[in-house]
């Protein structure tokens, strides 16, 4: 027993520094705290359309006093992006040269250009050019620009295009039975206990419809073939004070899940807090949901 | 078969029929020659106990003592001098005083002093040519490494600061692909295990390690970088077994004698992740000190056929594993990632020696897989590749005449793989991508699988001419080349497939003119033409270009040496010119299948300064500085922005002491940080609910300046009796003894208006023993 402690120390001893040296240099990684005012997101509806459809665009803007009403400059991209490219924009869309002006209020709407299939999709003009890739979920996006004292945002809305490098039979099929994608609902969010008091943990919640999370059809490129997919949920919590255990939480597409929640550790002062809920599915959809909380001492 | 395809068979089955008749010719001519056999007995001076397992070697033939003392050495009428050496006696040097018809010789000697264990034997440090380095297996295991041999590339002066948990070789500014490694001259995969802690080749057997950061021969080819040459030891030197033990993995050795061959067998696996999960978290220490798990076997043979024919063969195995997850308080960054690789190489070797020269027949084989299961998010990236790999080489060297000599060789390297990929393309990140440390890659998904073919028929000749003082090097290498992919453009439901096809040719000359001025210095210059093949992995018609063809270099060295007993001091300039690079199609929309280009150039420029010295009172050890500049140009459009691991300025000092049963070992370096992007912005990204980065100049920042001093000694014992002594070894290794957080990325907030570096480990030790008799 005396010589496997002394292994186990012999083993410990040279990797205390190494435990130690992971822990220099971390920075602040976490958004769920409003300390200073900050896009939380862009809503297009509907959440998919083909070119040349009418699209509302809103921006949710908040702040350490909750949610603020402002009226961004809006514009469509149209620099396409390099498929080298890990932004999810060009970076010709930061200035001003690659946009197409739109109007500037807290709600607009405009219509998605109509060559966006071949700045954005997979479509391509004569010359044999590469096939724009699509994401995880198959989507192709319009980026669109919000501008606010020079903060920038971007939103993507999601465009019905051709499937790109499949056969005619996919393609036909795909163009029959894809169902476009419909923004969520979100439930009012849950807050256990109800009376909420300073510095204490307060459980929340959030849940939405059965009908919120779609099945869609799915080109599998390894297997070049459709398939039925479930959309993925992911949720973005915000508060105006005190601290939130994770910045988000996800459902898988496998899950049948409904809810999520997790702990808001309250401010320490009574006052009013804020409370925002944002819920993405897994193709480009979003919906919000605020509320007020009464901190009480 | 295409056309392409037959055209080369005969290419190749010439080389592989010059190989076999070359070594018909090597036997024939060898049985033909007169010899002598030696016989005699070891005893140890004062006991006069028999020795048994002593190794005598004579003009390339060697023999070993059987269990009475008494061995048998046949050799050429000409030897005049035995060596008697073992790792626990004294090595001797005695005149043959005998011939086949005279009494055995008697060879009295004594136990090695202290108390045995590895003594540190420098052969040759300092090299003729400048830039070059050789170092002995035993020096180099004395050195911070953590005891493993082949761990001293990275210490060397031509080799860049490789960054923490790197297993990547930068030599001169050269792209870690551009850089090969042979062992016994045959390429293999990877000097290190994944994380860089090992070397995939077990440290027992190395014999030593020379690189040749550039300008080398024309018997090597398919590189524009550097040359890393591991020459695999004498089995019959090693102790009947060894064990060794530390933090980092447990190792074991043993040999045995089968008639004429002895026959070692070695085998290594990790525990370090074990050893982490008694004091941490590995997930918390993954984002900067990733844990792999490595496993590695070899399996030598070496043995005398007489009549100067030497026979060996080894199997090298490796497999690495890495299973991690990155943590985060959002899924949408959480990363996961289960990787498996491993590597086998097999060779066959007959190697004759002549008195006017030698001669070397190679036969290898081998296989090589990785299967890479990484998210991001949900955003996947999940390489699998499975290459199969052979190959063939000879070479004859042959004095012709006093002032001439001759080096003539072929050889044959082949692979085949098979690739499946899916994920963005951005994964894996590319040399000269604007890469932002942290940021998820893009979410483009795209998928592909298909095969790719590189096959390379070379032959090559070099004339070395002396006059007095100056001594020339001309040389030549004609390589054939056929590069093939199994798609022209992407699959598309059941289209007819179209491959890639295509043959090349291209001479390479390569030479070096040295003149020696006085007794002590040389001047030298190297210069030759260099090309490889690109990857594998770039040929895809989704993630690559399928008809991608050869990259090349033209490599320039002009040194000077002075060297003076044991020390030698030197200055080398070197400067490489790189061209038809495979890099990105920066363009928006590139063409379908042409995601690559070869339109990447580059241009490397340096001097190095050297010291060294060879076993001066036990010291031996190296001190240098390089000053380089490393830039590429992605297109002819672009501007030349710096490499990667450019590294402007490095300063190292190494070295190992002996003394007694004591070892210690020492390395300090100092040196630039690499070249970073940096951020000079951010903006929001509404899907993923993050912040992006507005990226600066590429590569237009810089890491801080890296400072690290590590120290290594080692303490050797003994017991019991010369001839069956128990040996062992304690050693330990402290890394970066002054705690100094060095950066090795730059790290952001979430909305990037904050940055830190993150730093690699301030303290790192490791203990160990090793047993052996």
């Amino acid at each position: 027993m005396k010589t496997r402690r002394l292994a186990r120390t012999l083993a410990v001893v040279p990797f205390v520094g190494l435990a130690l040296g992971a822990c220099d240099g971390a920075l602040d990684q976490r958004l769920a705290i409003l300390d200073e005012p900050r896009v939380l997101a862009i809503l297009a509806e509907p959440a998919e359309a083909r070119p040349g459809a009418t699209v509302a665009y809103s921006l949710v803007y908040g702040g350490p006093d909750g949610p603020i009403a402002v009226s961004p400059a809006w514009a469509y991209c149209h620099a396409p992006k390099a498929p080298t490219e890990d932004n999810i924009v060009s970076a010709d869309c930061l200035g001003e040269g690659a946009l197409i002006p739109l109007s500037t209020g807290e709600q607009i709407t405009a219509t998605l250009p109509a060559d966006a299939c071949f700045v954005y999709g997979p479509e391509t003009k004569p010359g044999g050019f590469r096939p724009r890739d699509p994401d995880a979920s198959g989507g192709y996006y319009q980026p669109i620009r919000a501008e606010i004292a020079s903060v920038l945002a971007f939103g993507l809305s999601r465009i019905q295009c051709t499937l790109g490098n499949v056969s005619a039979e996919i393609s036909r099929r795909y163009e029959r039975e894809y169902v476009d994608n419909a923004n969520p609902t979100l439930d009012p969010i849950a807050i256990a206990p109800a009376s909420v008091g300073a510095d204490t943990d307060v459980d929340l919640g959030a849940s939405w419809p059965a009908a919120a999370a779609e099945s869609y059809l799915y080109y599998e490129p390894v297997a070049q073939a459709l398939v039925m997919r479930h959309e993925s949920m992911r949720i973005s919590w915000f508060a105006t004070g005190g601290t939130i255990a994770v910045d988000a939480s996800a459902v898988g597409e496998l899950s049948s899940q409904r809810a999520v929640h997790t702990t808001w550790h309250t401010p320490a002062s009574a006052g009013t807090a804020h409370l925002v809920v944002v819920l993405r599915d897994g193709r480009g959809g979003t919906a919000v949901a605020t509320t007020s909380v009464t901190v009480t001492p | 078969m295409t056309r392409a395809g037959a055209a080369l068979v005969p290419v190749a089955a010439l080389v592989l029929v010059a190989a076999l008749v070359l070594v018909a010719a090597l036997a024939a001519r060898a049985s033909a020659q007169a010899t002598v056999t030696v016989r005699g007995r070891l005893v140890e001076r004062g006991t006069q106990v028999p020795i048994a397992g002593a190794v005598i070697t004579a003009n390339g033939e060697f023999a070993a003592s059987d269990d009475d003392g008494t061995f048998a050495i046949t050799l050429p009428p000409d030897a005049t001098t035995l060596e008697v050496s073992a790792p626990w006696l004294t090595t001797i040097h005695v005149p043959i005083t005998t011939s086949a018809e005279g009494s055995p010789m008697r060879i009295e000697l004594d136990p090695a002093p202290e108390l045995g264990g590895e003594t540190v034997e420098i052969t040759e440090l300092a090299p003729t040519v400048p830039g070059q380095m050789r170092v002995d297996a035993k020096l180099a295991r004395i050195l911070p490494g953590g005891g493993d041999a082949a761990k001293v590339v990275h210490s060397l002066p031509a080799v860049a600061r490789p960054p923490a948990g790197s297993a990547e070789i930068v030599v001169w500014g050269a792209a870690p692909r551009d850089t090969r490694v042979f062992v016994d001259g045959v390429p293999v995969a990877a000097l290190y295990h994944r994380g860089g802690y090992r070397a995939a080749i077990g440290s027992d057997l190395v014999g030593d390690i020379r690189l040749t950061p550039a300008a080398f021969g024309a018997e090597r080819g398919r590189a524009i970088g550097g040359v890393i040459d591991i020459g695999l030891g004498d089995p019959a030197a090693l102790p009947d077994w060894r064990v060794q033990a530390d933090v980092l993995d447990a190792s074991a050795v043993a040999k045995v004698r089968l008639g004429r061959f002895v026959v070692a067998a070695a085998a290594r696996q990790s525990w370090l992740h074990q050893a982490i999960d008694l004091v941490a978290d590995p997930e918390r220490l993954a984002p900067n000190a990733p844990l792999p798990r490595w496993t590695d076997g070899q399996l030598l043979v070496r043995g005398s056929l007489g009549d100067h024919l030497e026979l060996s063969g080894w199997v090298l195995g490796a497999a690495d594993g890495l299973v991690r997850t990155l943590a985060s308080s959002d899924p949408a960054t959480r990363t996961e990632q289960d990787l498996a690789s491993h590597t086998v190489r097999a060779q066959v070797t007959l190697a004759h020696a002549r008195a006017d020269g030698r001669d070397r027949v190679t036969l290898w084989g081998g296989r090589d897989g990785v299967r890479d299961d990484l998210h991001v998010g949900e955003t996947p990236a999940t390489p699998d590749a499975a290459t199969w790999l052979a190959g063939a080489r000879a070479t004859q060297e042959r004095r012709v005449a006093a002032p001439l000599g001759l080096t003539l060789g072929a050889d044959l390297d082949g692979e085949r793989a098979r690739i499946q990929r899916t994920g963005s393309l951005t994964i894996p990140a590319r040399e000269g991508d604007p890469y932002i440390f942290g940021q998820p890659p893009g979410d483009d998904v795209a998928a592909d699988r298909w095969f790719a073919t590189t096959i390379d028929a070379a032959v090559h000749g070099t004339a070395d001419l002396h006059a007095g003082p100056i001594t020339a090097a001309l040389g030549a290498r004609v390589d054939g080349w056929m590069l093939g992919a199994s798609r022209l453009t992407p699959r598309v439901g059941a289209t007819p497939n179209a491959a890639a096809q295509a043959l090349r040719f291209d001479l390479d000359p390569r030479g070096s003119v040295q003149a020696r001025i006085g007794a002590t210095g040389i001047v030298r210059v190297d210069a030759g033409r260099y090309h490889q093949a690109r990857a594998a992995s770039d040929t895809s018609a989704v993630f690559g270009t399928p008809d991608l063809g050869l990259e090349q270099a033209w490599h320039a060295t002009l040194g000077a040496q002075w060297s003076r007993g044991p020390a030698a001091i030197e200055a080398v300039g070197y400067e490489r010119w790189l061209t038809g690079l495979v890099a990105r199609d920066l363009a928006a929309t590139p063409l379908v299948a042409h995601s690559l280009t070869q339109g990447g150039t580059g241009r490397v420029q340096g001097v190095q300064l050297t010291a060294r010295v060879v076993g001066w009172r036990g010291l031996s050890g190296w001190v240098s500085y390089g000053l380089s500049r490393s830039t590429r140009k992605d297109a002819a459009s672009q501007p030349a922005r710096y490499f990667d691991h450019d590294q402007t300025h490095g300063f190292l000092v190494v070295g190992g002491w002996e003394h007694g049963a004591w070892s210690v070992g020492a390395r300090v370096r100092v040196a630039t940080g690499e070249p970073r992007t940096g951020v000079i912005g951010a903006f929001f990204d509404s899907r993923s609910g993050r912040f992006e980065p507005i990226r600066g100049p590429h590569n237009g920042e810089r890491l801080p300046t890296y400072f690290a001093a590590d120290a290594r000694a080692e303490r050797r014992f003994g017991a019991g009796q010369a001839t069956h002594r128990l040996r062992g070894a304690v050693y330990a290794e402290l890394q970066n003894l002054t705690g100094r957080a060095n950066a090795e990325e730059i790290i952001y907030s979430a909305d990037f208006t904050q940055h830190a570096y993150l730093t690699s480990l301030p303290l790192v030790g490791i203990l160990g023993v090793r047993l052996e008799r």
